[in-house]
């Protein structure tokens, strides 16, 4: 056993997390240059104060299996995680950080936000020192394992259970550099062509649409109506050629797009520079970002499931990306930041190779099994009839297009809903091999989800009148990140499938008892 | 619990497994169905007090109507006259015989390493909550529950905040039977998680409160 006792310090605060405090000013423009100077040398200000008085405020200690935290300028808190509960740890640098040899430092536990631990400022070294703390404090077996391994390696190994203090520094120098077990490493191409088949790109594209979109057309107007001022003949002339306008509006269209894309692989390219995943003493770890160095890591047991994602886009650039779930880790924080282990950028060709990694060898897409296509038929019918209906009601009392040309459109509309329904019928399917079980689902893309049977927390069998007139049911898998679901099965097959989930459920516990 | 793996949960770690560990075949069709035990019907009490409580949820309304219509308090109401307080009486009874059959529907069964829960009339749906997963177990009720003598059994897993099964209309007694067992199962659990060390999850038995906080 090993003491750090008494280790009390104070973080080094970084200031500039607080400068952005109370900014919250709108009336900049009611107040003249200097009320605006004075507003603002008032708000650094106190930034300043409130960040010095935080900071001295904040004291952490680490003992030998908790780490204790002090903190809050009105309302003290003190909160205590023992090191043995601690999920994961997690480390982000911002670029303002590298040269002062700070990281910022995350304990995730679970249970609620408010109990988990962050150090905003720790040196790198502290902060090692306390992954490995925590590390040697997770499975006392892994870590004999890991001795047992590396006893013939050169230097210190991250985690030894027993290295004093004075080895962290050595441990830090290490992990800058520990690139022996490098799994997966995407280039700048890949992070780029992730960027473009992000669904982020939708937000950006939502986000920026509106305004731009105002602007665009106020020049517009205000051009075509100087040019119909100056030049009324050439005026008199593009109005006569309402295709080149649509023509010009569709290429701005497009063009707007581009650039949304084109900046949503920046963003990537920027967030995940470098991206690297490791697999060091059974935890994967992944560091990536170019201007915010983060560093996450998830230990092989608690990964109990993951998802592969290919996006609408990604099917077209023949790209995915995986994402780890974790036990007892929410998919975001209580900043809304992303906790989720993500690998992006996973090219087609390097799938298996990544997800053997990952699940085990071997891996490869396996032959899907289909759900019922009743699926397909029930659902066309409803949504279709929904549609349609949604058309053809208002089509006909409120805008009076005529019938016939209503009942074309109400059509179409109903067309397009069975074949979309089709598409979504055709991406279920679902593969077990008895211990892990695969679903996928998606629309034009798809999403692969992996599990373990044994993590299954819960499983329900859900069945609709219709579904049991034809002797079906609907499963839901509920894993320790959220339910899955696996719609229309013959009730055999579910039936087996429910009862061999439980039994590796419950067999699985027997054995650990 | 997932916490408590399996040894051959070690491939997906892509890593050996230095223990011994046996995986006989297993006939699919030998499994224990889930279908299998008979599931119990909920305590008798149970559909009188959806009786009541549906009718104290509806007495409101049902005034609101009233005052509507009889009070000229609000003269110039649409549907100022006796087919408000018929619509919502209609809506009222709809709701309690749905709700009474839907008493008649709910069923539990408990097996030794699972708790089975089935409810829905038209909807229907059967959950099954390995004992081994479940992380708390709580009862509570009601004074409408107490007057009575039910009780409800809430179940919770790790990660949610929520209780993932609620086992509604248990007798009083049954309740707290059931949650002793619960508890003590448990305890049995953790007392086996200790005695391993190497498998001693963090999620061994307590609340995952991940952290203790005083203020």
């Amino acid at each position: 056993m090993l003491f750090l006792h008494g280790l009390q310090r104070f973080v080094r605060e970084n200031l500039f997390l607080f400068f952005g405090a109370g900014t919250g000013f709108a009336l900049a423009d009611s107040l003249g240059l200097r009320e605006l100077w004075l507003v603002l040398a008032f708000i650094v200000l106190a930034g300043l104060l409130v960040a010095l008085i935080y900071h001295r405020r904040f004291r952490y200690r680490v003992d030998a299996d908790a780490m204790r935290v002090r903190k809050g300028l009105f309302e003290q808190t003190e909160v205590k995680v023992r090191f043995e509960r601690v999920q994961n740890v997690a480390f982000s640098q911002p670029f303002y950080m590298r040269p002062l040899g700070l990281t910022r430092l995350v304990l995730d536990t679970p249970g609620s936000a408010q109990s988990e631990v962050s150090l905003p400022g720790v040196r790198i070294s502290d902060a090692v020192g306390i992954r490995d703390r925590v590390a040697a404090f997770r499975d006392p077996e892994t870590i004999a394992e890991t001795i047992a391994e590396t006893t013939g390696r050169s230097s210190g190994e991250t985690i030894v259970a027993g290295h004093g203090d004075d080895r962290t520094e050595d441990a830090a120098a290490e992990s800058a550099n520990e690139s022996a077990n490098v799994l997966y490493a995407p280039g700048v191409t890949d992070l780029f062509k992730y960027g473009l088949t992000s669904n982020q790109v939708w937000l950006y594209l939502a986000v920026f649409a509106g305004p731009i979109s105002q602007q665009v057309e106020r020049r517009l107007s205000g051009w075509l109506e100087r040019l119909a001022q100056t030049a009324p003949e050439q005026f008199e002339a593009l109005s006569q050629a309402p295709l080149a306008i649509a023509l010009l509006v569709g290429v701005g269209i497009i063009g707007f797009a581009a650039m949304i894309m084109l900046l949503s692989g920046l963003l990537a390219v920027l967030r995940f520079h470098g991206y690297r995943l490791d697999s060091v003493d059974h935890r994967f770890i992944a560091r990536f970002g170019l201007l915010e160095t983060r560093e996450k890591s998830l230990r092989h047991s608690r990964l109990h499931s993951i998802a592969l994602v290919q996006t609408a886009v990604g099917r077209l650039l023949d790209h995915w990306h995986a994402i780890g779930h974790q036990t007892g880790v929410a998919a975001q924080g209580p900043g809304g930041e992303d906790r989720r282990f993500l690998i992006p950028a996973i090219d087609s060709r390097k799938l298996p190779e990544v997800m053997s990694l990952l699940v085990g060898p071997d891996w490869r897409i396996p032959e899907w099994q289909p759900v019922s296509s009743r699926f397909r038929t029930i659902l066309s019918l409803r949504l279709g009839l929904m549609f349609g209906g949604l058309v053809m009601i208002p089509g006909q009392a409120v805008f009076d297009i005529g019938w016939l040309s209503n009942l074309v459109l109400a059509l179409a509309v109903v067309v397009v809903t069975t074949l979309l329904v089709h598409w979504r019928w055709r991406r279920w399917g679902w593969y077990s091999d008895g211990t892990r079980m695969r679903i996928r689902s998606g629309l034009i893309g798809q999403n692969i989800i992996g599990f373990e049977m044994e993590r299954c927390q819960q499983v329900r069998v859900q069945s609709s009148p219709y579904q049991r007139r034809h002797g079906l049911v609907s499963l839901k898998f509920r894993l320790p990140h959220g339910d899955v679901e696996l719609p229309y099965l013959p009730r055999e097959t579910a039936d087996a499938l429910v009862n061999r989930t439980l039994h590796r459920v419950e067999t699985a516990l027997l054995h650990a008892l | 619990m997932s916490e408590q793996q399996s040894s051959d949960h070690q491939d997906l770690a892509g890593s050996p497994d230095s223990q011994a560990f046996h995986n006989p075949a297993v006939d699919p069709a030998g499994l224990p169905d889930y279908n299998e035990p008979a599931l119990m019907p909920v305590a008798a009490p149970f559909k009188r007090y959806v009786t009541v409580s549906t009718l104290i949820h509806w007495a409101l309304p049902l005034l609101g109507a009233g005052v509507v219509v009889w009070l000229p308090v609000l003269d110039g109401f649409p549907l100022d006259d006796g087919r408000l307080v018929a619509a919502v009486a209609l809506l009222a009874l709809v709701t309690l015989l749905y709700r009474r059959q839907d008493a008649n529907r709910r069923a539990w069964a408990m097996r030794e390493h699972d708790l089975i829960a089935a409810i829905g009339i038209f909807w229907r749906s059967i959950t099954v909550l390995p004992v081994a997963r479940i992380q708390h177990v709580e009862t509570s009720h009601g004074p409408l529950e107490r007057w009575f003598g039910l009780a409800r059994v809430k179940l919770f897993t790790a990660g949610g905040m929520t209780a993932d099964l609620v086992l509604l209309g248990l007798e009083r007694d049954q309740a707290d039977q059931l949650r002793e067992y619960l508890v003590e199962q448990i305890r049995l659990r953790e007392r086996a998680g200790h005695e391993r060390p190497g498998q001693s999850g963090p999620s061994a038995g307590e609340p995952d409160h991940g952290a203790e906080s005083q203020q």
